[in-house]
């Protein structure tokens, strides 16, 4: 399993506390190096939120009939009119039949109450972690938007309010 | 006489004014161009007097910031000058709405402000346990709903490989058919080799 994170100490917390295998950054100069030297074998699913040149790595590395979901492509939200940048690696997808499928969380809002049940057993015996990263009062927005983008933050943005 | 027809709606429901409340929102005052920075959002005072019917008041306890909030704040979804859409987690505290009485916590669309009034189109009622609180907007939550494998990844792609594969012609009429011998099919191109071509 393969973890990908924007910054050195989200690459740490995903090697020391989550415990994936290899933990990628995208932000690296040479991803798709650094992604090849992580998966010599391949990658068989794929679960896409930042787009743009991870996706340009990726793909050339999933495998036969491999699967990607997209949810997510924080790399483009900055950029002129949120377009992604260049990803020309897309032939690979035909010539090794990979599906790839977008979704937002919306489309799953009947599935709330199973996943509730099911996430509340996990977080209780510690298979899951959760982390959020708490800002305190409104005043604190802004900041906390800046922050956000600049990937200060480790697991969820959060403002607590009163 | 009155012809009420069994329904029994108090009045006091049809409108609920409160002594004025001061609500205090995030706005947007400039479009941000590449990094948002701290400048573009103000924090602004707006006076809330009443309720009318089907509309209640929140108490927002914790909102969301999310990634996905940024393409509409340059691009015209968030209006200039107006409070920025986020999801939060509130508490009802007056309630002109039978769905969404007094105390329960909602989940809704009106974050980024201490007080929100919604008429429950974009609210749902959340089921709070003694867990801590910040985990309904986090691995309970919206966000975490979608990166689940098995309730977001496994069940919008092909579960397994099997199932990917079953659309493969070479799955479907074997490596060596008579098909792969009379067509100039495309190579097997393994992970990498792609990749080296272009490079």
């Amino acid at each position: 399993m393969i973890g990908s994170a924007g910054s050195n100490e989200k690459c740490a917390w995903l090697r020391n506390v989550a415990k994936v295998d290899v933990a990628v950054n995208y932000r690296d100069a040479h991803l798709r190096k650094s992604l090849k030297e992580a998966a010599p074998n391949g990658i068989d699913v794929y679960f896409d939120n930042v787009g743009g040149e991870q996706l340009n790595a990726a793909l050339p590395r999933t495998r036969p009939n491999g699967r990607i979901g997209m949810c997510g492509m924080i790399s483009a939200y900055n950029n002129e009119g949120a377009m992604s940048e260049g990803v020309v690696t897309l032939p690979t997808m035909m010539h090794n039949r990979i599906s790839m499928r977008a979704y937002i969380w919306q489309d799953h809002i009947h599935l709330w109450p199973q996943f509730l049940t099911a996430m509340r057993g996990w977080l209780g015996t510690g298979a899951m972690l959760g982390e959020t990263t708490v800002y305190k009062g409104l005043e604190a927005v802004p900041e906390a938007i800046v922050v956000l983008f600049e990937g200060g933050n480790l697991g969820k943005m959060l403002v607590k309010l009163g | 006489m009155s012809y009420n027809n069994g329904f029994t709606i108090q009045k006091e429901k049809w409108l609920s004014s409160f002594a004025n409340i001061t609500a205090s929102e995030i706005h947007l005052c400039e479009r941000p161009t590449g990094m948002p920075k701290a400048a573009d959002f103000a924090v602004v005072d707006r006076q809330l007097t009443e309720l009318h019917y089907g509309e209640f008041l929140i108490r927002n306890r914790l909102s969301s910031i999310a990634p996905a909030m940024r393409p509409p704040l340059s691009y015209g979804l968030t209006s200039l000058g107006a409070a920025i859409a986020s999801h939060a987690l509130g508490e009802v505290v007056e309630s002109c709405n039978d769905r969404f009485p007094v105390g329960e916590a909602v989940f809704h669309r009106g974050g980024l402000r201490d007080f929100a009034i919604s008429n429950g189109e974009d609210a749902t009622i959340v089921a709070v346990d003694d867990e801590p609180l910040d985990w309904h907007l986090g691995p309970l939550g919206f966000t975490d709903l979608t990166a689940l494998r098995p309730y977001g990844l496994g069940r919008i792609i092909p579960r397994c490989r099997a199932q990917a594969r079953r659309n493969d012609f070479r799955f479907r009429y074997g490596e060596r058919s008579w098909w792969h011998r009379c067509a100039n099919c495309a190579p097997d191109w393994g992970p990498g080799d792609w990749q080296r071509r272009v490079e």
